[in-house]
């Protein structure tokens, strides 16, 4: 215990007497994080955004005129069985042309003879089934029913909607590994230039032996304050603008209470990883 | 008597290959003096070098405390050197710390605590007269005083084992009478010294057995 203390006092020590050296850590550490933050809070904002359109994606069966109450009734069976679907509803051609007047304000089909819209059912998918595999796949087994003569879901839109979140995820993951790389050698350097500056007493400790472990603790406690105070101060930091400015019809999304806990933890072990590498390579 | 220091055939190479041990054979008893003498230039700071395992010989056995050490081996080697008291020659004081941080510093090592600590430094600080030195960093002392500072470094933590280069270089005579005389109450307390220094007749020490280290053996 009374040597832990002596290395948590060396550690301020080195603090104290290299003020300058330890803020240019500091900031260039918080630089990163910060960086690393808003490639975070986008990835996620987007995510949601995503996840607010796709929750509205339906797909609807359109019917052929002539179909029989028993070749519905095959149908709406077959898309009880079919998995993902939370809901569907069958629309009948004066329906459809009630919508479209509810959807344009005007009756345009009026002055026609006959109602030219289709019967349809509009099919509502659970969230997590709302893939374009999974869509094309339900397209596939419900075209075989007879009677259907078009199946419309926004296909193309999903596959763009898809790649673009792959697009994102993968980018956060490549940013988050450069990010990484980049915070653990700036911790590594920063502490290998504190070991420098401390290289007689290093050496004379040594000399009265001290052992490699002992003299590297106040480094390694030096590398994670560098990374633990910029992610908290990075965060407060970004939490706050997220608070005080609002973009409208975009939710900000800040991460969850674990992914905050993991992200401190992932921080602590680039301090651990960039001081202790450091000091290592230096002693 | 047990032995604290005992080289066996000891070999050494320095790294321009230049052979500076040969065939070394020497030990000394716990609680006694030796005195190695000889020129500057015959690099006998390699021979504590080699005591503090900083590197290994090219041959032969060192073995202190009657264990064999071994240099490869940071623990052991670390262990080893909290037994042993340095000064002079590579053992300096740390030149931006105070005197009282200097001599601190093994104390931490033993893990006591700060009030022992303090009580011991200040102690030991008065006994060489260095208390009135205490915030002093080594750049203001004097060449005896830098001495008597690590002397008091060197016996704070009781080690067993003292390693002095030259303790007595560049003194007038008041501190060499001064350092002598610490020398002597250290050998009387019963401290194991092997004491490096150019040239023997400075120090007049009881018991002390005087070796001449020339063309790498001892004479």
């Amino acid at each position: 215990m009374r040597k832990l203390f002596y290395l948590i006092y060396r550690f301020l020590i080195h603090l104290y007497k290299r003020p300058l050296p330890a803020i240019a850590s500091l900031l260039s550490m918080l630089l990163l994080f910060l960086m690393f933050d808003l490639v975070w809070i986008s990835s996620l904002s987007v995510d949601k955004y995503y996840d607010q359109v796709l929750a509205e994606v339906d797909m609807e069966i359109f019917l052929e005129d002539n179909l029989s109450d028993s070749m519905l009734t095959l149908i709406t069976d077959g898309l009880k069985d079919l998995k993902g679907i939370e809901s569907f509803e069958f629309i009948s051609k004066d329906d459809a042309r009630a919508r479209l007047h509810a959807l344009m304000g005007m009756d345009l089909l009026e002055g026609l003879d006959e109602n030219p819209l289709p019967k349809s059912i509009l099919i509502t998918f659970d969230r997590h089934f709302i893939t374009s595999r999974y869509l094309n796949n339900a397209e596939v087994s419900l075209r075989k029913f007879k009677g259907v003569s078009e199946i419309f879901y926004p296909r193309f839109w999903l596959e763009k909607a898809e790649s673009n979140r792959l697009l994102v995820s993968r980018s956060v993951f490549v940013i988050g590994i450069v990010i990484f790389l980049a915070a653990v050698l700036n911790l590594l350097y920063s502490v290998r230039l504190s070991v420098k500056t401390y290289d007689e007493e290093l050496r004379q400790h040594r000399l009265l032996g001290a052992g490699k472990t002992f003299l590297s603790i106040p480094f390694i406690f030096e590398g994670i304050f560098y990374s633990l105070a910029a992610f908290v101060v990075g965060g407060l930091i970004i939490f706050y603008v997220v608070n005080n400015f609002t973009i409208r019809n975009f939710e900000v999304v800040l991460p969850s209470r674990i992914d905050i806990i993991s992200a401190c933890l992932a921080a602590l072990l680039v301090g651990t990883i960039g001081g202790y590498i450091g000091v290592r390579r230096s002693l | 008597m047990k032995h604290v220091i005992e080289l066996i055939d000891i070999s050494l190479t320095n790294k321009a290959g230049v052979k500076i041990i040969d065939g070394l054979n020497f030990s000394l008893q716990s609680g006694k003096t030796a005195l190695l003498c000889g020129p500057p230039s015959i690099k006998k700071s390699s021979l504590v070098e080699l005591l503090i395992g900083s590197y290994a010989p090219d041959s032969g056995v060192v073995l202190l405390f009657e264990k064999k050490l071994n240099a490869k081996k940071e623990r052991e080697v670390a262990r080893i050197r909290r037994k042993i008291g340095g000064a002079g020659g590579i053992f300096s004081l740390i030149s931006y710390q105070s005197l009282y941080d200097n001599i601190n510093y093994p104390l931490i090592l033993k893990s006591e605590s700060a009030s022992s600590r303090k009580k011991k430094v200040l102690r030991i600080l008065a006994d060489y007269g260095l208390l009135g030195k205490k915030g002093e960093k080594p750049g203001g002392l004097s060449r005896g005083e830098k001495i008597l500072a690590l002397l008091a470094r060197a016996t704070i933590a009781d080690q067993p084992l003292l390693l002095i280069d030259e303790p007595m270089a560049g003194l007038d005579s008041d501190m060499a009478s001064k350092v002598t005389d610490i020398l002597k109450g250290l050998s009387i307390a019963g401290h194991s010294m092997l004491i490096l220094t150019t040239d023997g007749s400075a120090l007049r020490l009881p018991d002390a057995r005087e070796y001449v280290f020339e063309n790498g053996h001892l004479k």
